[in-house]
């Protein structure tokens, strides 16, 4: 039986199955077909590549209703896998003889393989006149432009008779072209030791190469008359000189013949030209931030979520109408409790509108910390609880839900159709996807033999810190505190560079989530950081409320990151809002 | 940067070796000769060239000459105490002063590009790699001519400094010295006057040959941080009108037109230039004369054209900073006040 959760990568997807999938996004991600020049930003899983798919042309042809020649833009997607531009070889270029230029032409000629290969998947009008045109680019515009960037083979377009044909050869000239540059390019930098070396293959540039041949392709009568989109996939995964020509590009005014559509994975290394100039937003690029979507429109997230379940539901099951609190039931008991213990709040504390926001406060927390010993049992079972562990990332969510229906599959006869996860189930899985999070994905980027010592002790740090903080909300939610529901943290003073450095490295791995909010003194703002919420069932945390946080000096923060132990033990002895030694440093305030 | 009387070209062939970047001492002269004595037919075929390819037009001179006259002019420009160019950067300048113009053997339109055919059969002399070849190209190509984007600002697309194997260059400063130098290079061995004279030149191309013919000489004040242009012009001239392309227009109308030109190509040359180079005025010196009589006539003009008083207010920001235009519209208070209403509803 095949699960309606179970991952397949964007790519591998048909069109078909994106449409049906697939939820747009709603309010500025609008803006992405737009023309000009965007930036998307957001978490590994967030729906960026899946959104790029959803623009690519088949799909974009069945959601417009149009053939392709009548598409409002034609999309075209280039992922940057991990190590495949950033080779290692060209950082030995760093300061040497044609670095950028030469940087650029392998940039160039990669992205321009996947843009042919691109296009020879797609299903233009085959016609006799269309391949008349398309034989004239090659030979009138595409030649001239291989001869003025120093590519000197002879090429004969003999026997090519479908438009297919002549993008796949427009492919492989690229694919000859980036041989030839690994082939005597790459194999001189190892021998030359650090020295400047003298490079005479061709040099395929952004302008002069690719620019221009875009604008030639736009001008075949069966491409779509609107513009060209480059969807240029984790660019996080440049080196920075890639990253600073890739950015010089943003910087041109060339939208009306391409604009760049750029994904990151809140890594990307700069947004510094060659030049050292900067772009910004909103007049070189637009940006859409995935994150502050979910910390600020929290229930257009859990639609977009119900709505994904609910089509793959009807996709790859039976069950056309269910509802996704019915496949994913909380546990009725537990939740009967708690709303005894809301109602009972409620009366004691004025009624119930003034009642209402006491019991909301603190019914569920008093509810964990009456568990005492058996906090363990607290369940974390519910669509509702699930949408807020998953912290704004789909791929979370559906990966956890396939481990769940996996485990449950297994509880069950193989030929007989689930139809509800069970609280149990739900309950085991999440907490061990919340364990794997921190501790399995965290040993792994340890294990990585790539790391330097330097980043590696930024990870024990950022361990530590997670640590310290997870039990530290713990201990807030089973006090007597005001505010018990705490999830983030607020900075009162200016990180150093060690605790800049491990909070960076903590939103890049997907453990906090980075926002502002008003500072204390009322005269400006202050960096929030939210804890990714898929450790709540780890460090038996209340994962519904979104509101709690709390000011912290960095001093604080840097004595978690370093000693967690000897700093939790303290909060258990004394109370998490007990003075320390010297009266005047508080944890929170 | 001293040249010592010398032109760029006598400068390159002996360089101190203390000026060669951590004592690396190249013989990029050699290279340059090779380049200029393969380009030599070349250059004596360019404007017979273009001439065929447009026979409407007759340019004025594009060959040795004009390329001696740019040599020249360029290095009136760098001789001054700021501007020390390496002997690399000596070498890609004249390198590409050599080439600005052979495209004009494919015809006026698009010339500065179509060097490229010439700059790949030079190759082999020239441009020692591809990298090298390239720099030169792009530095050559931003003497005029327009972005793919229809922007005219090519110079900005260049970088401000790049690494190379002989030492970093500017190719900013490179491009921009080129382009003015190339500008102030009309003068009188320009034009041909005895076809003017006679009426041999094709209507289309007649203002530029009296404009050069008129035009006698150009000096660098680099004291007064100045250019002095001069100008003689004859009698003859005055009272007649000249074709230019499609119409037909007064001498002194093209020679203010051009004086504004170069004052516009020095403050956009200024801008990457002016570190090194601070030109801030151009001083005109205009005579009249009866060439019969061989006497002057009219008082003589002399005015400066720089940047004066309070700046101008007739240039608007929106002009200033495309960025506040959108989608053909200004986020100007309108827009604004529009926008609060929208998000107030």
């Amino acid at each position: 039986m095949k699960s309606p959760f179970e991952y397949t990568s964007p790519e591998a997807l048909t069109a078909k199955d994106i449409i049906d999938l697939f939820v747009p996004y709603s309010g500025e991600y609008y803006n992405v077909p737009n023309l000009g020049h965007t930036f998307l930003n957001g978490p590994r899983g967030s729906g960026k590549s899946m959104y790029f798919r959803y623009m690519e042309p088949d799909c974009q042809s069945i959601v417009q209703g149009k053939e392709i020649k009548n598409l409002d833009y034609l999309a075209l997607h280039l992922p940057i896998k991990e190590g495949q531009l950033d080779k290692t070889d060209l950082s030995l270029l760093k300061n040497k003889h044609g670095e950028h230029l030469i940087n650029e032409h392998f940039m160039v000629i990669n992205f321009s393989i996947k843009i042919f290969e691109n296009l020879s998947r797609i299903s233009f009008e085959e016609s006799e006149e269309n391949l008349k045109c398309c034989r004239f680019f090659i030979e009138n515009v595409f030649f001239s432009l291989l001869k003025d960037s120093y590519w000197d083979e002879d090429y004969s377009i003999e026997g090519i008779s479908t438009i297919q044909q002549c993008f796949i050869f427009l492919r492989n000239i690229c694919k000859d072209i980036n041989r030839d540059f690994t082939r005597t390019l790459i194999s001189q930098i190892f021998l030359a030791e650090g020295k400047h070396i003298s490079y005479s293959g061709p040099l395929c540039l952004f302008n002069g190469f690719m620019l221009n041949f875009l604008e030639g392709l736009k001008e075949l009568p069966f491409f779509p008359r609107g513009p060209i989109y480059l969807m240029i996939d984790d660019a996080d995964n440049l080196n920075i000189i890639q990253t600073k020509i890739l950015n010089t590009w943003v910087s041109l005014r060339i939208s009306k013949i391409v604009s760049l559509k750029i994904s990151t994975q809140l890594r990307y290394k700069t947004y510094k030209t060659i030049n050292n100039s900067r772009i910004d937003t909103p007049h070189d690029y637009s940006e859409i931030n995935i994150s502050d979507i979910y910390t600020t429109k929290k229930s257009l997230y859990r639609e977009r979520i119900k709505e994904a379940v609910e089509r793959r539901l009807r996709k790859f099951t039976s069950k056309s109408n269910i509802s996704v609190d019915e496949y994913f039931p909380s546990d009725k008991d537990q939740e009967k409790k708690i709303n005894q213990l809301f109602e009972e709040y409620k009366k004691k504390n004025g009624g119930e509108k003034k009642g209402y926001d006491f019991a909301y406060r603190y019914a569920r927390a008093d509810f964990i910390k009456n568990l005492q010993g058996n906090r363990n049992h607290y369940s974390y079972a519910g669509f509702d609880n699930l949408v807020n562990i998953s912290s704004g990332v789909m791929r979370h969510f559906i990966d956890f839900s396939h481990r769940m229906f996996t485990m449950q599959l297994s509880k069950q006869n193989e030929k007989e159709e689930i139809r509800f996860i069970t609280p149990i189930v739900q309950d085991e899985q999440i907490k061990e996807y919340s364990k794997w999070f921190l501790e399995e994905n965290f040993a792994k980027l340890k294990e990585d033999a790539s790391n330097s010592s330097e980043e590696l002790n930024d990870f024990v740090l950022l361990r530590n810190l997670l640590e310290a903080l997870g039990q530290t909300f713990h201990l807030i939610l089973i006090s007597d505190s005001k505010e018990r529901r705490v999830f983030s943290f607020a900075l009162q003073d200016d990180p150093n560079e060690e605790l800049r450095k491990v909070l960076k490295l903590g939103v890049e791995l997907g453990y906090f989530q980075k926002s502002l909010i008003g500072n204390k003194m009322g005269t400006g703002q202050a960096q929030l950081y939210i804890l990714n919420r898929l450790l709540a069932p780890y460090f038996k945390l209340d994962p519904t409320s979104f509101a709690g946080y709390k000011f912290v000096t960095c001093q604080i923060l840097l004595e978690a990151m370093t000693k967690p132990n000897t700093f939790v033990g303290r909060l258990k002895r004394s109370g998490v809002n007990s003075a320390f030694e010297d009266n005047q440093l508080t944890l929170f305030t | 940067m001293d040249l010592g009387n010398k032109n760029l070209e006598e400068w390159l062939k002996n360089v101190e070796p203390n000026m060669f970047p951590q004592g690396k001492i190249e013989d990029h002269y050699t290279h340059y000769k090779k380049l200029k004595e393969h380009l030599k037919p070349i250059h004596e075929e360019v404007v017979h060239g273009a001439n065929l390819k447009d026979p409407e037009m007759f340019l004025n001179d594009h060959g040795e000459k004009h390329i001696e006259t740019v040599i020249s002019r360029a290095s009136y420009l760098v001789a001054t105490d700021d501007c020390n160019l390496t002997p690399y950067e000596v070498y890609l300048l004249l390198c590409c002063i050599q080439i600005h113009d052979i495209g004009n053997i494919f015809g006026r339109y698009n010339h500065e590009k179509n060097s490229v055919e010439i700059m790949k059969e030079a190759r082999a002399i020239c441009g020692r790699d591809t990298i090298e070849a390239m720099t030169i190209r792009s530095i050559a190509e931003a003497h005029g001519g327009k972005l793919e984007n229809g922007n005219k600002d090519k110079i900005s697309s260049l970088s401000k400094v790049v690494d190379t194997m002989y030492g970093d260059i500017r190719p900013r400063l490179l491009a921009s010295i080129l382009r003015f130098a190339d500008e102030l290079a009309d003068d009188k061995t320009r034009a041909s006057s005895t076809l003017l004279r006679t009426g041999k030149i094709p209507k289309k191309s007649e203002v530029f040959h009296a404009y050069a013919h008129c035009l006698q000489s150009v000096k660098f004040e680099h004291s007064d941080a100045q250019i002095k242009v001069t100008f003689s012009v004859p009698d003859i001239f005055l009272s007649r009108k000249f074709g230019k392309l499609d119409e037909e227009v007064f001498l002194m109308d093209e020679i203010y037109e051009r004086l504004m030109k170069m004052y516009y190509e020095k403050r956009y040359c200024m801008r990457f230039m002016k570190k090194n180079i601070d030109i801030d005025r151009i001083r005109v010196h205009i005579q009249f004369y009866s060439e019969e009589e061989i006497c002057e006539i009219h008082d003589k003009l002399v005015f400066d054209i720089r940047d004066r008083g309070y700046p101008s207010d007739t240039s608007s920001i929106y002009i200033l900073c495309p960025e506040l235009s959108r989608n053909n519209s200004r986020l100007d208070g309108e827009y604004f006040n529009s926008l609060s209403i929208k998000q107030n509803n």
